[in-house]
């Protein structure tokens, strides 16, 4: 199972990486007021 | 309070976070640690939780972000439909050959302390139908066979590593540090698939009843879990010392036919009964978390039918893993 071990560190971090690249994108899309 | 169906409230996600995870002290986890850490080892679980907080905390705030507690579909929401599925794919046949080994692990266990005389497949195939036939019954139940056998079956854990520490010698424990302080973060760090465990409780939320549960019940079972780890390394060193324990193949049932209670000897089979509750527990839940990615997957809606047909085939590949480690130790008796 140690060959798990980068993906236990890394998995997390593009889920995270993922999730603020969308929030940024649907951020941007918003039309100005 | 009642819980709504086929959910688990805090305790019983708590149980079974505990047991899943703690059992890796049961089977030969510990000398991968020891053979690293020598008298150090025991202060991995400590560095590793650290090591593992990051990752962990990520995933809490990813989580938070949708309103969905499904993997699959906010997974879908972030990859998109094709990389999601091989995503997912990836963990499950990972996650289902970790089936098929810890569960060769357990008939090797079983087999070897404890029925010798019984064939391994007898063994194997016992496990796995009870397994097959719990995790069919839905994580519900799990979750409440899990609560109701918690305090034993960790009453019996600690009394054992307790009496193992009084038996040890505590000179064994130095020095403190092992092979080094940089070694001890080193190797902590390089070992943290061992908490793999820990992420794939993520794919559970859906079954747990609140999101505030299970972020507090993942708290609860992580600190428990250190300080049972934690014991769990003092009393191997202690008791066999480093050397002799890098050695040994599963240091808890080696420890429990080393201690005594008074003038009372062989009591490893008074903890036998409670410990073989913990693989059947934990089997039967990586059954159910493994239909139910592939149910994730392949949008089956009724994946607990698939169970039994997944403990079908893990029985034949998990043979074969006992046949070669079979082969392998007559070739060195021989």
């Amino acid at each position: 199972m140690i060959y798990m071990t980068p993906f236990v560190y890394i998995f997390p971090f593009l889920l995270w990486t993922a999730a603020k690249l969308k929030e940024k994108k649907n951020h941007d899309i918003q039309p100005k007021s | 309070m009642l819980e709504p169906e086929g959910k688990v409230g805090i305790r019983e996600f708590v149980a079974l976070a505990v047991i899943m995870t703690g059992a890796k002290i049961t089977d030969d986890t510990p000398v991968i640690f020891i053979t690293g850490l020598d008298t150090a080892a025991w202060m991995s679980p400590f560095f590793l939780s650290l090591f593992i907080g990051l990752p962990t905390l990520m995933m809490f705030k990813v989580q938070s972000k949708f309103d969905t507690t499904s993997f699959a579909e906010y997974m879908n929401q972030l990859f998109g439909k094709v990389l999601t599925v091989i995503i997912l794919l990836f963990i499950w046949v990972v996650f289902s050959y970790t089936i098929v080994l810890d569960s060769a692990k357990y008939t090797d266990i079983i087999s070897t302390m404890y029925f010798p005389e019984t064939a391994p497949l007898w063994i194997y195939v016992v496990l796995m139908g009870v397994c097959a036939y719990v995790g069919k019954k839905g994580i519900e139940n799990i979750g409440s066979i899990s609560w109701v056998l918690f305090p034993i079956i960790n009453a019996a854990f600690l009394i054992a590593l307790v009496l193992g520490i009084m038996q040890g010698t505590s000179e064994f424990l130095f020095p403190i540090f092992g092979s080094g302080e940089i070694e001890i973060i080193k190797e902590s760090f390089l070992r943290g698939s061992v908490q793999f465990d820990l992420l794939l409780l993520f794919v559970v939320i859906p079954f747990v009843s609140s999101l505030k549960s299970f972020k507090k019940g993942t708290l609860i079972a992580v600190s428990i879990l250190i300080v049972e780890i934690t014991f769990a390394f003092i009393a191997f060193i202690v008791i066999f010392d480093f050397e002799t324990a890098k050695l040994i193949s599963y240091p808890y049932h080696e420890l429990l036919r080393f201690i005594h209670f008074g003038s009372l000897e062989n009591i490893e089979t008074i903890f036998f009964p409670f410990w073989l509750v913990v693989p059947f527990i934990r089997i039967s839940v990586y059954l159910f978390i493994s239909a139910y990615i592939f149910g994730q997957i392949f949008n089956i809606k009724h994946f607990e039918y698939l169970i039994p047909i997944f403990a079908y085939i893990i029985i034949f590949i998990g043979l074969i893993q006992i046949i070669l480690h079979l082969r392998c130790t007559t070739s060195a008796i021989n």
